[in-house]
């Protein structure tokens, strides 16, 4: 219900879209955007082209709501393989507050109109090999990590966490129990399916090389930047490990592997904020299954009990079905779409227009506008070289060096943010503010220029 | 785990106490040479010299800084006393004199906290993170960080506590007082005591809670006899409110060395909870308050270190195999040169301090070139320059606002720093404070605008420009 009743918050989307329609128009991977974003690099490479064809489609299908409408599909899958991952076989007393605290560190944080958000859903699958191989020792099969790795690949760059994880449990077991070595080459093979998977992409090698390019240009991206663990976002990892160290605290001796488990994917969290959620995932089984060790308590309950709580659960389950079909139904999915009124406005002009504008802005500028711009910049982080990205934000936001972006980008409009320095600057230059959308404002440079 | 924390054995001097000294040693050393960085130091000193002329705690520096709450009280007047008769009795020198003492307390009372009842290999670990997480701290100079030795007494009380024993009434009266009197964190005190009433619920000890609330009372009771009254109460949510935008209020970042240490300190805590088995719920309680504490903002790091510190080393003692004892011939050496190393450290810190003249980290040229304007200018400063310039600029100056958070509606901080950075509102901002000069960092919106707008620079310096109105 949650993920049903809000709009489209994600920025990217948009170009996302768009990108999506030209893979299926040019039947290729490579080259795409560069007649709406003239700078950058012009061959730039998409990672997740799976669902960027899945959102242009269903967008030329049934609109946005068919887009938001995944992203509940989507919300649904992920609870479902979390429970999947946290539920069966431990006491409901333990696991069923961890499996909500999970789900309310991913339904509405992370939960998005974005392609890590489909990852998500394969988070919670890796999820269940690695506890199951963590807790029960039943090591994942190997085609199994090659598919799981190569379906991954096509979704989101974020595949590099099945052999990383995968990797870091081997080590953790190598530690704990001093395996044979028919057992080593096991978990060798199992990581190696794990690379070998990612490379099952029309991306190829740049699937590879994509988190080492996006860390280069953690200025343009927040999620980017390191994690503090008592932001919001990060809340319910944190009250994870605490109830981990709880565990640890009150409960017997905790074997290597699991040591080395958590803290890796402890540090893993606090690099980055986009990492919360995977990390939230792949602990949630390790903490339900601890904390059941502590408390081991069972309530007993009779057939007809039973009987009645599933029918409760059944009903349960159908209203908030329901609930979540009207709360999408009665949602405008583009209540949150901004500056849309000066894309519209520009989406009428004559021929396309060089717009110098905020980062933020950059998507929907391009879809309602209906492709009618030139961008100086967009979402797509790794197509702009760091010191183009760093200079962009340096003259936007602090005035250095803005005369020189702008005979860089010589745009025939800015479309800058109200609290971004250069809005300002530019009006005292002689711009003129043509339109106010929000807390975007439209500006148009002097004639005389 | 119980007799443990409350066995108090003979610290025996083993190479890994060698390690711990010879680490404090060098430490001490490089405090002494730091320049001096705090910049809220210098308008410390001067509401110190307003004190002792007026004896009051209200009303102070509105001389120098004519916007802001006019009836302003301090609520750490002990300490700006203390640096105000330092720098009267011995110059700048004997604020370093100070700070490397204050360290050495600091460092020698948390050897004596670790060492003793503690297996030397887990002690020094926890030694070595604690001092590098508390490093930073200990090299400013400012009354938080007087209050740092004040928090070892409070972690052995904390630590007593776990046991049962708790420190008599008026010690802790006692020491709340002049930690009020020194500084904010005094609620510490009190705060400390009441976690321990309400852990106490979760694993009871005989009359351990009754106790606990008593002190709590006495540590609230006491902290409220200063002068600055129950504004002293209040600091902590007046600073809260004001303080969004000055980033060691905010949540503790972990890529900084002091995150990585308090990181350190939490794997720690967490490998010894995980290799020991049933850990009394009180101990983990407390420790994960004190984690979180940690956590949740910039300048409470040392404190929780500094709280965890003997804590983590009780677990991880438990945990590590004992070491064997070193030989009394061993002994004897390790101690002589333990001591010949704290003895040098002690003697080049004091010299380097006392010969050295300390140099003040900021645009001391520029703050100076304010003295060629007459009349004395208002200053439209960066947030983090009011203290310099109302100390070392001319008589008579007067900044728009300078590093007393909490002295400033909310909201015209958030303006100024906004007008600042992203030039909202910059022009009432100027309305407002009608400077005749800009002292700014050169790379700010506003400093760019200025000077598109005619302001004329009179000079750059470490990062700074000094612009004069049109």
């Amino acid at each position: 219900m949650v993920s049903a009743s809000q709009p489209i918050r994600d920025a990217d989307i948009w170009w996302h879209r768009w990108i999506g329609q030209e893979i299926l128009s040019t039947r290729s991977v490579a080259g795409l955007g560069a007649e709406w974003a003239p700078f950058g690099d012009l061959t730039w490479r998409t990672t997740q082209w799976f669902p960027e064809v899945l959102y242009a489609w269903l967008g030329d299908l049934a609109g946005w709501s068919a887009i938001t409408g995944l992203r509940v599909l989507a919300a649904v899958a992920i609870s479902l393989v979390v429970a999947w991952s946290i539920l069966p076989g431990r006491p409901a007393l333990v696991a069923v507050p961890i499996y909500c605290l999970t789900l309310l560190g991913l339904i509405p944080f992370a939960v998005q109109d974005r392609p890590q958000t489909l990852a998500l859903v394969l988070a919670g699958l890796l999820s269940v090999q690695t506890s199951r191989w963590l807790l029960e020792d039943r090591i994942p099969r190997v085609w199994v990590v090659l598919l799981l790795s190569a379906v991954w690949a096509n979704l989101h760059g974020s595949w590099v966490l099945v052999p990383l994880t995968l990797g870091l449990l081997a080590v953790g077991k190598a530690f704990s129990a001093s395996p044979g070595r028919t057992a080593i080459l096991r978990y060798c093979a199992i990581v190696l399916a794990g690379i070998a998977g990612g490379f099952a992409t029309p991306a190829g090698l740049s699937s590879v090389t994509a988190v080492a390019r996006f860390s280069e240009r953690t200025n343009l991206l927040t999620e980017w930047q390191p994690t503090a663990l008592t932001a919001l976002y990060a809340l319910p990892l944190g009250l994870s490990l605490a109830v981990l160290l709880w565990a640890w605290a009150r409960g017997p001796v905790v074997p290597a592997d699991e040591l080395v488990f958590a803290a890796g994917l402890t540090i893993f969290a606090l690099l980055a904020n986009r990492n919360v959620s995977y990390s939230l995932l792949l602990l949630a089984p390790v903490v339900a299954a601890r904390l059941a060790v502590v408390y081991p308590h069972r309530s007993l309950v009779g057939r007809r009990e039973a009987n009645l709580l599933a029918v409760a659960t059944a009903l349960v389950l159908l209203v908030g079905l329901a609930l979540a079909w009207w709360q999408h139904a009665t949602t405008d999915p583009l209540a949150l779409a901004a500056p849309r009124r000066i894309a519209a406005l520009l989406g009428d002009a004559p021929e396309p227009v060089g717009v110098l504008n905020s980062y933020g802005a950059s998507g929907v500028l391009l879809e309602f506008s209906g492709g009618n711009v030139q961008l100086a910049i967009d979402g797509r982080a790794d197509r702009y070289p760091s010191d183009y990205s760093s200079s962009y934000l340096d003259a936007v936001r602090s005035l250095q060096d803005w005369q020189a972006l702008v005979e860089q980008v010589v745009p025939d409009v800015a479309v800058l943010k109200r609290d971004e320095a250069l809005a300002d600057h530019l009006q005292d230059q002689g711009w003129t503010v043509t339109l106010r959308d929000g807390e975007y404002l439209l500006l148009e440079p002097p004639v005389d220029r | 785990m119980r007799q443990l924390l409350s066995q108090r054995q003979r610290l025996s001097w083993g190479p890994w106490a060698l390690l711990a000294v010879g680490a404090g040693a060098v430490l001490l050393a490089i405090l002494a040479m730091q320049p001096i960085r705090d910049e809220d130091l210098w308008w410390h000193e001067l509401i110190g010299s307003e004190i002792l002329a007026t004896r009051s705690v209200s009303g102070l520096g509105n001389s120098w800084a004519p916007l802001g709450d006019q009836g302003w009280t301090t609520t750490q007047w002990l300490s700006e006393v203390l640096y105000a008769v330092a720098v009267a009795a011995g110059g700048w020198q004997a604020v370093i004199v100070l700070r490397v003492l204050v360290a050495a307390l600091t460092l020698g009372g948390l050897f004596v906290a670790l060492f003793p009842r503690n297996n030397p290999r887990a002690a020094v670990v926890v030694y070595l993170i604690t001092v590098a997480g508390t490093a930073l701290w200990l090299s400013r100079d400012r009354p938080q960080t007087l209050t740092l030795p004040l928090t070892l007494l409070l972690a052995a009380w904390l630590q007593g506590a776990l046991t049962g024993r708790l420190p008599r009434w008026y010690w802790v009266g006692a020491v709340t007082l002049l930690w009020s009197s020194l500084h904010g964190s005094w609620v510490l005190v009190p705060a400390v005591f009441l976690l321990v009433t309400l852990v106490d619920f979760v694993q009871p000890l005989p009359g351990r809670r009754a106790r606990a609330a008593a002190l709590t009372l006495t540590g609230g009771l006491a902290g409220l006899v200063n002068p600055a009254g129950v504004a002293g109460l209040t600091a902590i949510a007046r600073f809260r409110a004001s303080t969004g935008h000055i980033l060691e209020w905010g949540p503790t970042p972990l890529a900084t060395t002091y995150g990585v240490m308090l990181l350190a300190m939490v794997l720690l805590h967490a490998i010894a909870w995980a290799r020991s088995s049933a850990v009394p719920r009180d101990e983990a309680l407390v420790a994960l308050a004190l984690i979180a504490l940690g956590l949740a903002a910039i300048r409470n790091v040392p404190t929780a270190m500094i709280l965890l510190a003997p804590i983590t080393a009780a677990r991880l003692t438990v945990v590590l195999r004992p070491a064997p004892p070193p030989s009394p011939v061993e002994e004897r050496r390790v101690r002589g040169i333990a001591t010949a190393m704290m003895l040098l450290a002690a003697c080049f810190a004091l010299t380097w301090a006392i010969v050295a003249q300390p140099t003040a980290v900021g645009p001391t040229t520029l703050v100076a070139k304010l003295a060629t304007i007459d009349p004395p200018p208002r200053v439209l400063n960066s947030y983090e320059l009011g203290g310099l310039v109302a100390r070392f600029g001319p008589p008579g100056v007067e900044v728009a606002i300078d590093g007393r958070a909490d002295r400033y509606p909310p909201d015209y901080v958030d303006r100024y720093l906004a007008a600042d950075d992203t030039l909202r509102d910059w022009r009432q901002l100027l309305d407002e404070v009608t400077p005749d000069v800009a002292l700014l960092k050169t790379d700010t919106a506003l400093a760019r605008k200025l000077r598109a707008e005619g302001w004329m620079s009179r000079g750059e310096a470490d990062g700074y420009v000094l612009l004069i109105a049109p």
